[in-house]
């Protein structure tokens, strides 16, 4: 059993997700340029999808080898990411449309982006707490 | 919840870390158990009791009593 999550064992999910991050930006670059024939746009969008969830697989095996203290920490920290990354989307869409702020158009990547940061920020204070 | 458990580990002369082996959890879950910031599972508190030949309830003692 391990009993914290160490830098190795990031390795394979930080893989997988950088995988599917680059594949998904480059299904996206690719379909503003051309249009393939159907099979290959399925073909281009199950790529990402499926290394998402090799990334999935793997944090969960990842949660389920740490010990009880890591796995209430990981809890709190998405905990807090998970709203968190709700209030910030929510308080952007007013701000936009209240003319306050321009129009960004979110894309997928910079919500994921975001969630990753509150993920890590949360993480580090839920760990503090326990140090 | 206050527990004796450095003072336990401190009479069989043992490290945070030799504990952390021993119950097969981080260093950090036993410094976060003995400072009482928290509170471990069951199956943890009976694994440390048996470790420390101790009923549970010699190691732990809830505040409120």
């Amino acid at each position: 059993m391990e009993c914290a999550p160490d830098v190795g064992s990031w390795i394979a999910p930080t893989a997988w997700g950088l995988g599917a991050g680059l594949t998904a930006a480059a299904d996206t670059a690719l379909f503003a340029l051309y249009h393939p024939p159907l099979p290959l746009r399925v073909a281009m969008v199950v790529v990402p999808v499926l290394l998402s969830l090799g990334y999935v697989s793997c944090v969960v095996g990842m949660f389920r080898r740490v010990d009880e203290l890591q796995r209430r920490i990981q809890l709190e920290s998405l905990g807090f990411a998970f709203p968190a990354t709700a209030i910030l989307v929510m308080t952007v869409d007013l701000l936009e449309q209240a003319k306050v702020l321009p129009a960004m158009h979110w894309a997928w990547g910079m919500l994921v982006g975001a969630m990753c940061l509150l993920w890590c920020a949360g993480y580090a204070f839920a760990s503090r707490r326990y140090k | 919840m206050k527990n004796r458990l450095r003072e336990l580990r401190a009479e069989r002369d043992w490290s945070q870390r030799d504990l952390a082996d021993r119950l097969g959890v981080s260093r950090q879950t036993i410094n976060a158990i003995e400072t009482g910031k928290y509170d471990p599972s069951l199956p943890l508190a009976f694994k440390i009791a048996q470790l420390m030949g101790r009923p549970i309830e010699g190691i732990f003692t809830s505040e409120a009593v």
